[in-house]
C-alpha cells in the first residue's frame, strides 16, 4: 500500500505523455477532419531531433528549438500533403498520412541508424526529488509532469478564454460561416496543425531520454493514441485528457497489483498440468492483460457509444 | 489487378538483382539473416563479421591446401517464409553450409528444409551451422548429423550465470522479468528450475509484452521493491531493457541486474555508464574484450576489427564457428558437408577462457564462459560502428567448460 503514491505519480506521468500526443491528433481532427496517422512520427522526430540538438547545444536548446522546427515542418506537411485532400476522402487521408509515417520511420533510420541513440537526461535534472515508500521520484519525471500540465492549462486557456479559441470552436462546427465572416480558415488550420505537431515534438524531446529513442517508437505508440482519441471522442480535448490519464493509471495499476487467475483455477479444478488448456487459463493475469485493455475499452465504447465519451458527432 | 501484377514485376526485379553469382570450385557459405527490416542492423553486422572471418581464412591460404571459402548474404527480411525461399535459392546455388542465428523460428525452418533436402539430394547435402542457440532445440532434442550449434544453450548460459552469481555472492532473492514469447518463456522456466536446484530464492517474476510494447516500467519497479528482491534476472533486450534499467535506476531501486542482453552496444549507449554501474549489471558472455586470456588471435582481432569495421570485436563465437568448420574440413580431408560434418564433433576450439570443443554426441559447442561486470575504467571501451560507448566490461568470473557442459540430451545418428 505504501507504494501507492509512487504508482499514482508514475501512472499520471505516463498518462500526461500520452495526452500530449493525443491532444494534437484530436485537435487536428476536430478542425480539419483529418486523421493523421503520421502524428506519432512527429513525436519520434521530436525525440531524435531533441537528441541531436542536445549533442550540439544541450537539452534546453532542444526544448525550444525542436517544437519550433517541427511546428514549421507541420505547416509544410499540411500545405503539401493534407490540404490537397478532400475531407470526405478518408481513404486518401489514410494512405497519405500512413505513407508519410513510413517515410519518416525509414528517414530517421537512414540518418540516425537502426539502433537506439544515446539520448540522456540533462545533468542538472538527474537525482531524486523525493522518496515515496522507499522509491525515488526523479526530478526529471516531475519536470515532465509540470510541463505537461502547464501545456494543458495553456491550451485550455487559449481555447476557452481567447478570441482565437472562439474562432477555433466556431470553425469546428460552422466552417462556412467562419469563412464568410472574413477569417482565413487556411491560416487558422496552419496554426492548429503547427501547434499539434509542436506539442507532439515536445513530448518526444522530453520522453525520448526516458523511454529510449529508436525507429519503432512511433509505431508502438500510434495504436494507443487512436484508442485515446476514439474513446475520448474525436475532436474533444477534455476527452483526450481524461482517457489518457485513465489509460496511464489503469495500465500502471494492472501491472503493479497483479491479479492472477491461477488461485481461482487451482481452487476450482486442482493444480493444472503443463501444456493443458487449464494451464493456459491459469497463466491469465492482469499484468499480461494490461496491454490489451485499451483496445478492449475502445471496442466497448465503439459498440455502445460510437461518438466516444465526450464526442460531438458519431464516427 | 494491374497494381498486383506491377508489384509482382517489381518484386521479381529486385530478387533477380539480389541473386548472387557464385564461383565454381569454392566452398559456399550462405549467411541467411535479416538484412532489411527492423533487425537489419543486427543481420548486417553478422554478415560483415563472417565475411571478415572467412576472408582471413582465405588470406591465409584457405583450407585443404588452397580451397577457398565464398560467403554470400541472403536476406530473409525477418520473415520465416522468406527464410524458406532463401534456403531454396541456396540449394539451387549449390551452397554447402548455411549460417543463421537470429530468431529460433528461422532456425527451425532451416533445419526442416535441410532434412528434406538431404534426404532427396544425395551427394549435394547441405549443413546448418547455428551461431546462436536462442531457445531452439537444435542440439537438445532435434540434433542431427548435418547441424551444429556454436553458442551455449539457454540452459548452459543460465547455469553459468547461477554458478557465477553464487561464487560472487550475488545470491538473491531474485525477481525475474522476461519477454513473453518462446525465448523469454524458456529463459524464465530454465532459470527457475536451475535456481531451485541451487537453492536461490525467487520472490517474484513477470512476463512482459516484448519489443517495446510496455512504455512504462515503474509499476514493475514498485513490484520489485515490494517483493524485497536484491537481484533482477532478465532476458529483456532492446527498448525493453533500456526502459527497465532507466526506470529502476531513476527510482533508486537497490538491486543488481543479471541481464542476458546487457552487453548489447545499443542498450549500453542508450542507458549510459553511470546507470549501468548503478544497476550493477552482470551478464554471462563468451568473452570479455579486456581479458583475452593471452590468446594472440583475440589480441589481433581486438585491434584489427576496430580498424576495419570501427566496431570492437566483442563477440567471439562467430570465430569459433569458423574455426570449427575449418577444423572439421581439415580433419575430414574433404570440404563436402557429408564428410566434414562427421568430423565437426570433437573439434577443439581455442577461447579466451581456455580450451573448448564441439561435443561429439550432439554437435553442441562447449566452451568456458565469462561472467562479466560493468567497468567504467576499462582500458578497452566498447566501440560500435564508429561510436565509442565510453565504457566496457571486466571479467568477474570464468566458468570452466566442465561446469558449462550439462549432460547431452540428444544423440546424433550417423547417416
Amino acid at each position: 500500500m505504501e507504494i501507492l503514491p509512487f504508482v499514482l505519480l508514475n501512472g499520471t506521468l505516463f498518462g500526461m505523455l500520452l495526452f500530449m500526443l493525443a491532444a494534437g491528433l484530436t485537435l487536428i481532427y476536430g478542425m480539419m477532419g483529418v486523421i493523421n496517422f503520421a502524428h506519432a512520427s512527429f513525436y519520434m522526430l521530436g525525440a531524435y531531433l531533441g537528441y541531436q540538438v542536445s549533442v550540439w547545444a544541450g537539452f534546453w536548446a532542444g526544448m525550444i528549438v525542436v517544437p519550433v522546427v517541427l511546428g514549421l515542418a507541420g505547416v509544410v506537411f499540411r500545405r503539401v500533403l493534407i490540404s490537397r485532400l478532400a475531407i470526405e476522402d478518408q481513404v486518401s487521408q489514410l494512405l497519405v498520412t500512413f505513407g508519410a509515417a513510413m517515410v519518416i520511420t525509414e528517414g530517421v533510420q537512414i540518418i540516425w541508424g537502426r539502433l537506439a541513440v544515446p539520448y540522456r537526461i540533462p545533468e542538472e535534472m538527474t537525482g531524486a526529488l523525493f522518496n515515496v515508500g522507499g522509491l525515488d521520484f526523479p526530478i526529471y519525471r516531475f519536470f515532465i509532469l509540470v510541463v505537461s500540465f502547464l501545456l494543458f492549462a495553456v491550451i485550455l486557456l487559449i481555447l476557452k478564454q481567447t478570441r482565437i479559441g472562439l474562432i477555433l470552436s466556431a470553425a469546428q462546427s460552422r466552417p462556412q460561416m467562419v469563412r464568410a465572416m472574413g477569417y482565413d480558415l487556411d491560416r487558422v488550420n496552419d496554426w492548429v496543425f503547427a501547434a499539434g505537431v509542436a506539442v507532439a515534438g515536445l513530448a518526444g524531446v522530453m520522453a525520448g531520454n526516458l523511454l529510449g529513442v529508436y525507429p519503432v517508437m512511433a509505431e508502438r505508440i500510434t495504436p494507443l493514441l487512436f484508442v485515446i482519441v476514439v474513446v475520448g471522442g474525436l475532436g474533444s480535448l477534455n476527452g483526450a485528457l481524461i482517457v489518457a490519464l485513465a489509460l496511464g493509471l489503469i495500465d500502471t495499476a494492472a501491472t503493479t497489483y497483479k491479479l492472477s487467475a491461477e488461485p481461482l483455477v487451482t481452487a476450482l479444478f486442482g493444480a493444472p498440468e503443463r501444456g493443458t488448456f487449464l494451464a493456459d487459463l491459469a497463466r491469465f493475469n492482469t499484468t499480461s492483460f494490461a496491454p490489451i485493455l485499451p483496445y478492449l475499452l475502445m471496442l466497448i465504447v465503439l459498440l455502445i457509444r460510437p461518438r466516444g465519451l465526450f464526442g460531438q458527432r458519431d464516427l | 489487378m494491374k497494381i498486383k501484377s506491377l508489384l509482382a514485376l517489381a518484386l521479381a526485379g529486385t530478387t533477380a538483382l539480389a541473386t548472387p553469382a557464385l564461383a565454381e570450385g569454392t566452398i559456399k557459405i550462405a549467411v541467411i539473416e535479416p538484412l532489411s527490416g527492423p533487425l537489419a542492423a543486427n543481420g548486417g553486422d553478422i554478415l560483415e563479421r563472417f565475411q571478415f572471418l572467412f576472408g582471413r581464412v582465405n588470406d591465409a591460404g584457405g583450407v585443404l591446401g588452397g580451397q577457398m571459402f565464398e560467403v554470400i548474404g541472403l536476406d530473409n527480411g525477418w520473415d520465416v517464409e522468406k527464410t524458406a525461399q532463401q534456403m531454396q535459392r541456396a540449394a539451387d546455388e549449390g551452397v554447402d553450409y548455411v549460417i543463421n542465428g537470429i530468431g529460433p523460428q528461422h532456425a527451425t525452418a532451416i533445419t526442416n528444409f535441410i532434412r528434406k533436402h538431404n534426404r532427396r539430394n544425395e551427394g549435394a547435402e547441405m549443413a546448418f551451422l547455428a551461431h546462436s542457440a536462442g531457445d531452439n532445440a537444435i542440439t537438445t532434442e532435434n540434433c542431427d548429423y548435418y547441424q551444429a550449434v556454436f553458442d551455449p544453450t539457454v540452459e548452459m548460459k543460465l547455469n553459468a550465470l547461477i554458478s557465477g552469481m553464487q561464487e560472487l555472492g550475488i545470491e538473491g532473492p531474485v525477481f525475474t522479468i522476461n519477454p513473453d514469447f518462446s525465448f523469454g518463456q524458456t529463459v524464465d522456466a530454465s532459470f527457475k528450475e536451475l535456481a531451485g536446484k541451487a537453492g536461490i530464492e525467487i520472490v517474484g517474476s513477470e512476463m512482459i509484452a516484448p519489443f517495446g510494447q510496455v512504455q512504462d516500467f515503474t509499476p514493475l519497479v514498485a513490484r520489485i521493491k515490494a517483493s524485497g528482491a536484491k537481484v533482477v534476472m532478465t532476458g529483456n533486450f532492446g527498448p525493453d531493457l533500456i526502459r527497465l534499467l532507466n526506470a529502476s535506476v531513476d527510482s533508486g531501486l537497490d538491486v543488481r541486474f543479471a541481464a542476458l542482453y546487457g552487453p548489447d552496444p545499443s542498450t549500453m549507449a542508450a542507458v549510459g555508464a553511470d546507470k549501468f554501474e548503478a544497476a550493477g549489471v552482470i551478464a554471462p558472455f563468451e568473452y570479455d574484450e579486456n581479458d583475452t586470456g593471452g590468446l594472440p588471435v583475440l589480441e589481433e582481432l581486438n585491434v584489427t576489427y576496430r580498424e576495419v569495421a570501427k566496431t570492437s570485436w566483442g563477440i567471439d563465437r562467430y570465430r569459433m564457428l569458423v574455426d570449427g568448420i575449418v577444423g572439421a574440413i581439415e580433419a575430414a580431408g574433404d570440404a563436402e558437408p557429408k564428410a566434414a560434418m562427421g568430423s565437426i564433433g570433437g573439434v577443439k576450439l581455442t577461447t579466451a577462457g581456455g580450451e573448448g570443443y564441439v561435443r561429439v554426441e550432439d554437435n553442441q559447442m562447449v566452451i568456458p564462459y565469462f561472467i562479466i561486470g560493468v567497468d567504467k575504467a576499462a582500458p578497452a571501451t566498447v566501440l560500435y560502428k564508429g561510436d565509442d560507448i565510453g565504457f566496457g566490461w571486466k571479467t568477474e568470473k570464468i566458468i570452466p567448460a566442465e561446469t558449462m557442459a550439462l549432460a547431452p540430451t540428444c544423440k546424433i545418428e550417423k547417416p
